[in-house]
């Protein structure tokens, strides 16, 4: 189970992969076959607005639709690379204040009614509910309103134009059926029926949910844009990883999206199971807060200065751990972003590796080895700091391990403290820490790094380490306001070279994502931001298949358990 | 017997409360929430989070949140679970009876086996078949329970594959399935967790058993009956074992939450759905409701067992009343 | 292998012999004369596998208390993360090393030290305060038993792992002192239970029912009469109470929530290597052995002492 889990799933550019692409099937020679797919957790609910679970959002992806997704060439600024879903063109007002979408004239609700432009307004109406509760609602802000034009085409209008109107409008709810949902009562949404067996347009569509067992889908034949290649998609829930990895060895799973470094070795005594590298969104820092965690009025006695925080990067051998805690399986990190994302910059200065200069700096800070005892210390002060560890995640437990033993060999005593997944959350929330073992999963928006380093995040928002830089701030509200993608990239430089070099965190590692799968299974399109959202295009050849690939599709399903 | 029946569960009642009145202290003590816990990242925008703590009634005072807790407890639905989307009794409603089941198969097979294999052990006290049978006993007590689900599950789910490796049927099969291989599925799936956990307590009842005999034998009924005449065989089975009884039964009151507490384990493990599972998540999620009312549940459960043990207890040892 | 540390492992055997030794002839040498411990010592020495878990469980605490003299390596040291880790038992690491370099030999009589003084100091605390507890309400029995029991009741009704899970969850990593206090604070019920069971059956003994009929006190009653005879289950419990706490430290470990890294328990070395046991399988497995062989060790201990112990099996 990945510790951050990407909630909203939906804001998210996509990046094509480029690891694995196999050659698209031949339509009709290659529908059938059953997808099992080891999943460490159970959804939580089937409804898109009140989604907060990465299997929820997994199964909702192949019931609900979008009205366009982005295409294989990473773009969020505008419209262009954009594919249509649900909508099949748009076009834009004159002013950029609107923008209509042509739904698809074929597009069927999966229990027989059309798709209308009412319902997007439907749908829109119901996620910015305040009633509803839904977490997505914020990230509407922008929309003005929408209307419909006429029964296929629903338009959205903006207050003012800016570069992520056309994402924001496409691409941040999944439309929802409104003769099914408009009787209900809104307050009772996430109890109701349809949000635990639910109707959409998508490409499958579900047939049962046994709670902490199974999770199964079946192809929508009458799916607008062509039935799937799968006959059915299973998840088969296991919240032990171990037994999750069992079901794969097994045979019992296809599929596990997730690799430990460990289970390569095993896997390789498995013919018959292949390993596939996905895009991922994925990379860990040690975060460092700059403010006093008993006061937050005072500076932080070791952090608040930048020199300090710089002798602390070159203490550390990045390269070495990085190997040591995921072998070949990440690479080190290089800033708050990893090779997936747009503007992402393999350019930015890096801090080296360096102990000895680590050793001058700290001198120089006032931090020496006075009594020769082999640790630091200050004005009698030690310079000894804990570090904060989830105990769930075991690459952040090795690397705090190492990391330990590397500051040590400069004089400085960091401890670790481990604790449950909450616990940490909510110590970082509250500010009460020295420095947090930390990894994020970036949501694919370069402009949301606003929301975890700027100095308006520091005092409310997420950025817990307190960094500000009023240079920072202003280089990313220049680049999140360009309308040119170009120019956007070159202010984003500017802002994660300041970061770089102002090491408000060591940057530590960015895992690189494996899935494992039976060698049947060909994947196709794994995205950075959801490595399921192209389920549909997946196939098992003819020639490969197995007894339960030949069940079939059933008109009558078996009713849940 | 009925008045004294009812006293009992009066008390069983006031257990109960206790419990879930320290638990809900516990909870609210401790550093964390369930909002938090569930909107792990940290772009949710601060409103919604503040909304849910608002719909959950988290931003009330304390004790009205505790007049809430009780009331919900009262009513049997046990509030709202906020990482689950439904009510707390829907959740348990799916889970308790699976636990139930693997504990009842669990509790059958061990305390069967165990009761024979600590006669047969007082019987043939320091033969090979003792000795082999103690160590073998030993063996098993002596592994942590996590321990030995990982090495069940790696031998013969894995290396042997006989039994399957996880959860209560087959995921892609179960439904197309007629109604026998449906029966066989579901115990073939049953096997694993249930002999794991069996095998736990097994090895606790016969030690137990043993050594109850064994110290009933030197009493002085036995020794008169011995004196009578009477042959060992009759000596064990007719007068000590019902003396012997009363350990094991004290050992049964003890053993429920034991195993309860080992389901933690070993349906974590085997993936399976019951109540164990539910509380690693509970736990993780911070979900106060859902964590409140497995403890709740799980106490009254054993405070059930506890009365059956006490009347057991009275039936077997005529000098222990109860209250006298 | 440095001089010194060849000395230490002299003086570690030279130790556990002597000790073992010593034991063996103070039970050889027991007369009738002698009193219940020496005795019980004597009926010890007759039983092989008790002798055999006694050495066992001696060298493990003298292993225990030498660990920094008796350790080839640092057990946390990470020497190189890269080049060493991982690597299968040889010659120079005999147990081979973990992910982060370190030698599990080394981190194993560490460990030794850690899961054993956590076991040990946690049951004193639980047999003490179990011993005390389930004395008073059997012996007063009534109102006061009712009150006492209906309180062990609700403790003993959650749990002791879930009791702990959620403590230890709540309030995050605690230091090992108090993870000692914890583990004492919620292991007496059960030896309370016991030990109240017992006595509310010695009561009706004659020789306490006749103490009572002339006049003793209840305080003399209880020392003289019936703490005495509860040693037996106490010690036994106890011994059980031992191994159950060095099973329910890995348990913790195992979730992730028993002794913090990187001191080494036996508890969370194991978890250390479960992520990759199919692979890497030294590093669960030594520590694993270790626990299963100390936890039989104190079983059977327990088992000869109750065999041994018994007063009422002499006149047998």
């Amino acid at each position: 189970m990945r510790a951050s889990a990407p909630v909203i799933l939906t804001l998210l550019v996509t990046i094509t992969s480029a690891c694995q692409q196999d050659g698209p099937a031949v339509r009709g020679g290659e529908d059938g076959g059953t997808l099992v797919i080891a999943s460490g957790s159970d959804a939580t609910i089937l409804f898109p607005p009140l989604t907060m679970n990465v299997t929820s959002a997994q199964v909702e992806a192949q019931i609900f639709e979008h009205l366009a997704e982005p295409g294989e060439k990473l773009n969020m600024i505008g419209d262009v690379g954009w594919e249509g879903r649900l909508a099949h063109s748009w076009s834009w007002g004159a002013d950029s204040l609107s923008i209509a979408f042509r739904l698809d004239s074929m597009a069927r609700w999966q229990d027989g009614p059309p798709v209308r432009a009412s319902d997007v307004v439907f749908t829109y109406d119901l996620y910015t509910d305040s009633t509803v509760g839904s977490l997505v609602a914020p990230l509407l802000a922008e929309i003005d309103s929408v209307t419909v034009r006429d029964s296929l085409t629903a338009v959205f209008w903006f207050s003012h134009r800016s570069p992520e109107q056309f994402a924001t409008a496409a691409f941040q709810m999944r439309i929802l059926p409104e003769h099914l949902l408009s009787k209900s009562d809104r307050k009772q949404l996430e109890s109701s029926d349809f949000a635990r067996s639910p109707v959409g347009s998508g490409p499958f569509r579900f047939v049962r949910w046994v709670p902490r067992q199974v999770i199964e889908l079946e192809a929508n034949t009458n799916y607008h844009l062509g039935r799937p290649h799968l006959d059915r998609v299973i998840w088969s829930i296991a919240p032990d990883y171990n037994a999750a990895f069992m079901r794969l060895l097994s045979g019992d799973a296809d599929m596990l999206e997730y690799l430990r470094p460990g289970d390569f070795e095993q896997l390789s005594k498995h013919p018959e199971i292949k390993t596939v590298r996905y895009p991922s969104l994925i990379y860990g820092f040690l975060l460092f807060n700059e403010r006093d965690p008993k006061n937050q009025k005072r500076p932080h006695p070791i952090f608040a200065n930048r020199s300090v925080r710089r002798a602390l990067t070159m203490a550390i051998d990045r390269v070495q751990l990085a190997r040591s805690v995921y072998d070949t399986l990440a690479v080190p990190a290089i800033g708050p972003f990893t090779e997936a994302l747009s503007t992402y910059d393999s350019t930015i200065r890096q801090i080296p590796y360096d102990p000895d200069s680590a050793a001058t700096l700290l001198d120089a800070a006032g931090w020496r080895d006075a009594d020769g005892d082999g640790w630091r210390e200050r004005n009698g002060v030690p310079l000894r700091f804990t570090m904060i560890v989830p105990s769930s995640s075991t690459p952040r437990m090795r690397a705090a391990v190492i990391m330990q033993e590397m500051f040590k060999k400069v004089g400085v005593r960091a401890e670790i403290e481990q604790m449950d997944f909450p616990t940490h959350g909510s110590r970082q929330e509250a500010r009460r820490f020295d420095a947090s073992m930390n990894t994020m999963s970036s949501d694919g928006v370069p402009s949301t790094i606003r929301q975890l380093w700027s100095t308006e995040a520091a005092k409310e928002g997420s950025n817990y380490g307190s960094y500000e830089s009023p240079r920072f701030d202003a280089l990313v509200d220049s680049a999140a306001s360009q309308m040119d993608p170009r120019k956007a990239g070159a202010y984003y430089r500017q802002a994660y070279q300041l970061l770089a070099d102002d090491a408000p965190a060591i940057w530590l590692f960015e895992p690189l994502s494996y899935a494992a799968m039976q060698q049947r299974i060909h994947p196709v399109g794994m995205r950075a931001n959801g490595w399921w959202l192209n389920l549909k295009d997946w196939y098992i050849p003819q020639g490969e298949r197995i007894a339960r690939d030949r069940v079939g599709l059933s008109r009558e399903t078996p009713a849940g358990e | 017997m009925i008045a004294l029946l009812l006293r009992r569960l009066a008390q069983g009642v006031v257990i109960v409360w206790l419990v879930a009145t320290l638990t809900f202290l516990l909870l609210h003590l401790a550093p964390g929430d369930p909002v938090s816990a569930t909107l792990t990242d940290p772009l949710t925008p601060p409103a919604v989070r503040e909304y849910w703590i608002h719909r959950l009634g988290l931003d009330l005072p304390l004790h009205q949140q505790y007049w809430h807790y009780l009331l919900s407890i009262a009513g049997g639905g046990f509030g709202f679970s906020f990482p689950h989307h439904r009510p707390v009794s829907a959740v348990l409603a799916e889970a308790l009876p699976n636990t139930l089941l693997l504990m009842g198969v669990a509790i059958v097979l061990a305390f069967t086996i165990g009761i024979v294999l600590g006669v047969v052990q007082a019987r043939r006290k320091g033969k090979p078949i003792d000795w082999g049978l103690s160590i073998g006993s030993l063996f098993f007590y002596s592994m942590p329970d996590f321990w030995l689900a990982l090495m069940m599950l790696l031998v013969f789910a894995y290396w042997l594959r006989l039994f399957p490796a996880s959860g209560m049927f087959d995921p892609v099969m179960y439904g197309l399935m007629g109604p026998w291989a449906r029966a066989v599925d579901r115990l073939w799936h049953l096997v694993l967790p249930a002999a794991t956990l069996a095998l736990l307590v097994t090895a606790a009842v016969a030690r137990f058993q043993r050594s109850a005999l064994l110290e009933v034998a030197r009493q002085d009924f036995a020794r008169t009956a011995r004196a009578k005449g009477l042959d060992e065989r009759a000596v064990v089975w007719r007068h000590s074992l019902r003396n012997a009884l009363l350990p094991v039964i004290t050992l049964f009151g003890l053993a429920l939450p034991a195993l309860l507490g080992g389901s933690v384990f070993v349906e974590s493990v085997f993936s399976w759905p019951g109540m164990g599972t539910l509380t690693v998540n509970a736990i993780s999620t911070r979900d106060y409701q859902l964590l409140t009312a497995v403890v709740i549940v799980t106490s009254v459960l054993v405070v059930l067992g506890n009365l059956i043990a006490d009347l057991l207890y009275a039936w077997a040892d005529p000098r222990v009343r109860l209250e006298e | 292998m440095s001089s010194s540390r060849v000395a230490a492992w002299v003086l570690c055997t030279v130790l556990t012999v002597a000790l073992c030794r010593w034991l063996e002839r103070a039970g050889a040498r027991a007369g009738d004369d002698a009193g219940p411990w020496r005795r019980a010592l004597a009926r010890f020495h007759h039983d092989r596998v008790a002798m055999v878990a006694l050495w066992l469980v001696v060298a493990a605490s003298m292993v225990a208390a030498l660990a920094p003299w008796l350790a080839p390596y640092s057990p946390t040291a990470t020497p190189d993360i890269v080049e060493l880790k991982n690597l299968p038992p040889s010659f120079a690491h005999f147990m081979g090393t973990d992910f982060a370099s370190r030698d599990v030999f080394s981190r194993l009589l560490y460990g030794a030290r850690v899961s054993l003084s956590i076991a040990l100091l946690a049951i004193l605390l639980s047999a003490t305060v179990g011993t005390l507890y389930g004395a008073a309400a059997g012996y007063y029995g009534g109102r006061v038993d009712a009150v006492m029991m209906r309180i062990i009741d609700a403790a003993l009704s959650v749990p002791r792992i879930l009791l702990l899970i959620t403590l230890l969850v709540l309030w995050g990593a605690v230091p090992v002192a108090a993870l000692i206090v914890v583990l004492g604070f919620t292991g007496w019920f059960g030896v309370s239970r016991l030990v109240r069971a017992e006595v509310l059956a010695l009561k009706e003994r004659d020789m306490v029912v006749a103490a009572r009929a002339l006049g003793a006190r209840d305080r003399d009653i209880i020392l003289r009469h019936i703490l005495p005879n509860v040693v037996s289950p106490v010690v036994v419990a106890a011994t059980l109470g031992i191994a159950n706490v060095i099973v329910i430290e890995a348990g913790l470990s195992y979730l992730g929530i028993g002794v913090r890294p990187p001191l080494p328990s036996w508890g969370n070395m194991i978890q250390d290597g479960v992520s990759q046991i199919a692979t890497v399988w030294w590093v669960s497995l030594f520590p694993g052995l270790a626990i299963v062989a100390t936890v039989m060790a104190f079983n059977i201990i327990g088992d000869g002492l109750r065999d041994a112990l018994d007063p009422r099996q002499l006149d047998g």
